[in-house]
């Protein structure tokens, strides 16, 4: 059975373009304009993921709405934003919403569906129960379970988006390397200036230090970028 | 100039109130004078009539070789010396020619007086006033016994005519100085002889010049008419006191009786007396004082000078002694003796006076005049009084109305610089808004202004605001048409096109991405800003700046190979509290704006210098150097110095961003070129 992709975009043209490569990956695409027959869609079936963008027509920040009543509906339910805003406080408060990813439209196409396919999978795999066939990459308190894409601190969970999982996947597989900024764009799948990088390794450390305050296993090396503490 | 200077030069104009007044007291005074004039002119009227009432007018007298006699409180003694007459103030009269060419005295001066019951004369006798100073003749001639009766040797023959018209005549001779007595000749029984007249006695006394003769006589002896001759015994030349063909002339005696009546009409600070028609002063009363109480009262000499130029008071005639002398044949007053009344303001030294001169009339001919002086006092008082006070009044408005206007000008300054002020305190260099601007509420224009300044700035404000978003709103507007392109070529990868169709998608889609990088960079500075504000106040640091710099070093000679790096570190560690990837991404930029700068083989020194106040990293690069018109706008945004345009996209945010990171570490960046012109050295400053 093929999976179901909702695109809620006000934009025909890039909606368009989205569906006929989603589903060229095989995918059923049902595309929606606004909030309302979104919400309606999706109170008789919930997708297997939603994209939505921010600004629906005459709602400046109908997605944000939409993904709270959405993520209402179905707390398991992947959902990505896709928007052409890039405010550091739109990509926070879309976070906070529970998105699971906040893009931005001129990501690539084969990014995009890169980032799809990791969170259905791991939508799937989180369904499932553990098992121990799951790769596991452990970093004295790190615990990274790649398959499920599941990062945890000290046995708590540590709750990051594709992308974050992605950046912290890249640097601690390493330990001690310094991974510049073009590594880390590329481990994530995304293509970012340096103050988004640096405000994702922002993002990450606070959401580390949440579980444990004295968290500090990122370094920052000056000028090139930045390293999984090797102690 | 400034405001408060102007409005004071222009206070200056309350300078023309005194005028105004000097005016009004010039007026005042001219008016006063006129009217003291008239006063006294009636005064002399009503004496004028008082005295033709009492019959004590005096006599019609001719004006031919009259004898004026003066008035004497007594006292003179008979000694030939004329002190006495000297401290009595009595003048005496010249006659006879000087001659030309010497300032000596001339021949003869005589002078007459009388007190009440003598008539008293004196005669001073100058014999080398008429002869040549080189003769050698014998200075005084006395009379000789043995020379020709009574006509030998200097002499002074004395004519006296009585009521009946008979002539008397008298001859002084002497043998030798000493006391004289009159001599006459009478014809007694046919015989000639030589007849003393002890009533007319005298003394003799010679002089360098010749020789002084002071005689007495009985008043009662003196007669209507008089006349004397003074006849020099070398030449037997004479000079006479009466005109040519006759022996006497009128004498003119003083009238005791009409001075007692004139004291009746005498007022204070006035001086009265009548003259005959003639113009010799036949009676005088009353002694103006001349310190005058006004006086002490003195105004500032600024004042007293405005007063006199103002008044007039300089250009009055001068005071003449005609009181002194008796005569006043060739005053002004004289003419009343035409029979015109005739005031006069007189100068004398200090105070003025009033002459007055009225007509004394006897069956319709004018027999003498009545003449009155009359000080100032009052009149100068009142003036001086008036004066006084226009100039302290006018002084004080001038001191209030000043200082009102300073005051004034001030406050209009205060308020005209706490405005500027203002408006220089609310805008930062970059065009925002630092504070709210205080709107004034006042009504006039001033707060007109500091409420249009409000608008004003609200107004930039908002194109400020605009202009700052415009960037991201700009980024964010082409970001969605960006993705439409971008989205479509990714599609348009998966169709089977032409071989020589992918070319023309892939040089497409490195376009689309060209232009997104450039809408990311045209976002950076906002996004920057925001993410300062939302680090700056919590996530500062301590970092070691030398080991910070060492590693941006290593990192920078990796990223740059094309460049020579060199790193000059001090040998302490420099601990700053400081926001670390902040600080990087400003180097980054430094390092980058360096790099693309330095030519081939040129080299990029980081240095850092520890300072008393002052952290301070250099980046300083070999090549082109900063246009001098440049460098203080050098941080701001959107501006780029360079000429030639790579394959970056060069949006001229670089060192703006720099600015802000130092801005919130309230730190410093500046950029200058090197001393030696070979390159350029950017600065940022942390403050300890």
């Amino acid at each position: 059975m093929s999976r179901h992709i909702a695109i809620v975009e006000d934009e025909p043209d890039i909606a368009a373009n989205y569906r006929d490569a989603f589903q060229r990956y095989g995918f059923t695409v049902s595309h929606y304009e606004d909030r309302s027959s979104a919400l309606a869609a999706f109170r008789l079936q919930i997708p297997d993921l939603a994209v939505i963008d921010v600004g629906l027509g005459n709602e400046i920040e109908g997605g944000f709405d939409l993904c709270r009543e959405l993520r209402s509906m179905a707390p398991e339910l992947p959902i990505v934003f896709l928007t052409a805003r890039d405010d550091e406080l739109d990509v926070i408060s879309g976070l906070r919403l529970g998105a699971d990813d906040y893009l931005t439209k001129d990501i690539s196409i084969a990014h995009m569906m890169a980032r799809v396919n990791a969170l259905l999978r791991r939508a799937e795999l989180t369904r499932k129960p553990r098992e121990e066939s799951d790769e596991v990459l452990t970093r004295g308190e790190l615990e990274i379970n790649v398959d499920r894409m599941t990062v945890s601190w000290a046995g708590k969970d540590v709750s990051l988006t594709v992308t974050e999982f992605w950046i912290v996947h890249c640097l601690a597989r390493h330990p001690g390397q310094v991974r510049n900024r073009q590594q880390l764009m590329d481990a994530a799948r995304t293509v970012l200036d340096n103050n988004t990088v640096t405000s994702h390794i922002k993002r990450i450390r606070k959401k580390f230090q949440a579980v444990s305050p004295e968290f500090s296993a990122i370094e920052t090396a000056y000028g090139m970028g930045y390293r999984w503490s090797a102690r | 100039m400034r405001l408060s200077r102007q409005l004071l030069l222009v206070s200056l104009f309350v300078l023309v109130l005194p005028l105004a007044g000097i005016n009004w007291v010039q007026d005042m005074a001219l008016t006063m004078r006129e009217q003291q004039a008239q006063v006294l002119n009636a005064s002399l009227r009503a004496t004028a009539a008082s005295l033709a009432l009492r019959d004590t007018l005096p006599k019609l007298v001719s004006a031919e070789g009259e004898v004026y006699v003066h008035p004497s409180k007594g006292g003179l003694i008979l000694d030939g010396y004329f002190e006495d007459w000297q401290a009595q103030n009595l003048v005496s009269r010249a006659y006879g020619a000087t001659s030309k060419g010497t300032d000596s005295s001339p021949p003869v001066m005589f002078n007459a007086a009388s007190d009440g019951s003598n008539l008293y004369l004196a005669f001073q006798v100058n014999n080398k006033a008429s002869s040549r100073p080189s003769s050698n003749q014998e200075n005084v001639v006395y009379y000789s016994p043995v020379g020709k009766t009574l006509a030998n040797g200097d002499r002074v023959q004395l004519f006296i005519k009585g009521e009946q018209g008979q002539l008397q005549q008298y001859m002084i001779v002497t043998e030798a100085p000493g006391p004289v007595i009159a001599r006459t000749q009478t014809t007694w029984n046919g015989i000639e002889r030589v007849v003393r007249e002890y009533r007319i006695r005298g003394a003799w006394r010679e002089i360098p010049e010749g020789y002084q003769l002071e005689l007495m006589m009985p008043l009662s002896m003196a007669g209507k008419q008089f006349g004397f001759r003074v006849i020099r015994g070398s030449n037997e030349s004479w000079i006479s006191s009466a005109t040519p063909g006759s022996e006497t002339g009128e004498l003119v005696l003083p009238d005791r009786a009409l001075d007692d009546t004139l004291k009746h009409f005498l007022e204070p600070d006035m001086r009265l007396g009548v003259i005959n028609s003639a113009g010799w002063q036949i009676a005088e009363t009353g002694e103006p004082s001349k310190s005058t109480k006004a006086h002490t009262e003195q105004p500032v000499w600024i004042a007293e000078w405005l007063f006199k130029t103002l008044l007039r008071w300089d250009s009055l005639p001068e005071y003449q002694a005609h009181w002194r002398d008796g005569g006043w044949q060739n005053s002004i007053v004289s003419e009343a003796l035409e029979g015109q009344p005739r005031y006069l303001w007189l100068k004398d030294d200090k105070s003025y006076r009033l002459l007055s001169a009225w007509p004394l009339e006897k069956d319709g001919k004018v027999v003498g005049a009545l003449v009155a002086e009359q000080g100032s006092h009052s009149l100068l008082a009142i003036t001086w009084k008036a004066l006084n006070k226009l100039f302290s009044l006018s002084f004080l408005v001038i001191v209030l109305a000043a200082a009102g206007l300073l005051g004034y000008a001030s406050w209009l300054s205060l308020r005209i610089r706490k405005l500027n002020q203002a408006t220089e305190d609310c805008i930062v260099r970059d065009g925002r808004l630092r504070t709210s601007f205080p709107v004034s509420r006042a009504k006039d224009e001033i707060g007109e202004l500091s409420r249009s300044i409000n608008t004003m700035l609200a107004r930039l404000e908002e194109h400020t605001e605009y202009l700052r978003t415009l960037g991201s709103k700009l980024s964010h507007e082409l970001r969605t048409p960006l993705a439409v392109v971008r989205s479509s070529l990714d599609n348009l990868e998966h169709e089977n096109i032409h071989p020589q169709a992918q070319v023309y998608a892939e040089r497409a889609m490195a376009g689309a991405d060209r232009l997104g990088s450039l809408l990311s960079s045209i976002s950076e500075a906002t996004r920057l800003e925001a993410m300062i504000d939302d680090m700056a106040s919590s996530e500062k640091e301590v970092v070691d700046l030398r080991q910070m710099l060492e590693d941006l070093y290593h990192a920078y000679s990796g990223a740059y190979p094309k460049v020579q790096f060199t790193l000059e570190l001090p040998k302490e560690p420099c601990p700053v509290a400081i926001i670390p990837d902040l600080v990087v991404q400003a180097m980054d930029k430094l390092v980058s704006n360096a790099a693309d700068f330095c030519p081939k083989e040129g080299s990029i020194t980081l240095r850092l210098i520890m300072l008393k106040h002052a952290n301070c990293i250099e980046v300083e690069n070999d090549g082109e150097l900063l246009p001098d018109s440049m460098q203080k706008s050098l941080f701001d945004s959107m501006v780029s110095v360079r000429k030639t345009r790579g394959d970056k996209a060069h949006l001229g945010l670089g060192l703006y961003i720099v600015r802000l990171v130092m801005s919130c570490h309230n730190g410093l960046a500046a950029g200058k070129n090197r001393d030696d012109k070979t390159g350029v050295v950017f600065q940022l400053q942390f403050p300890q």
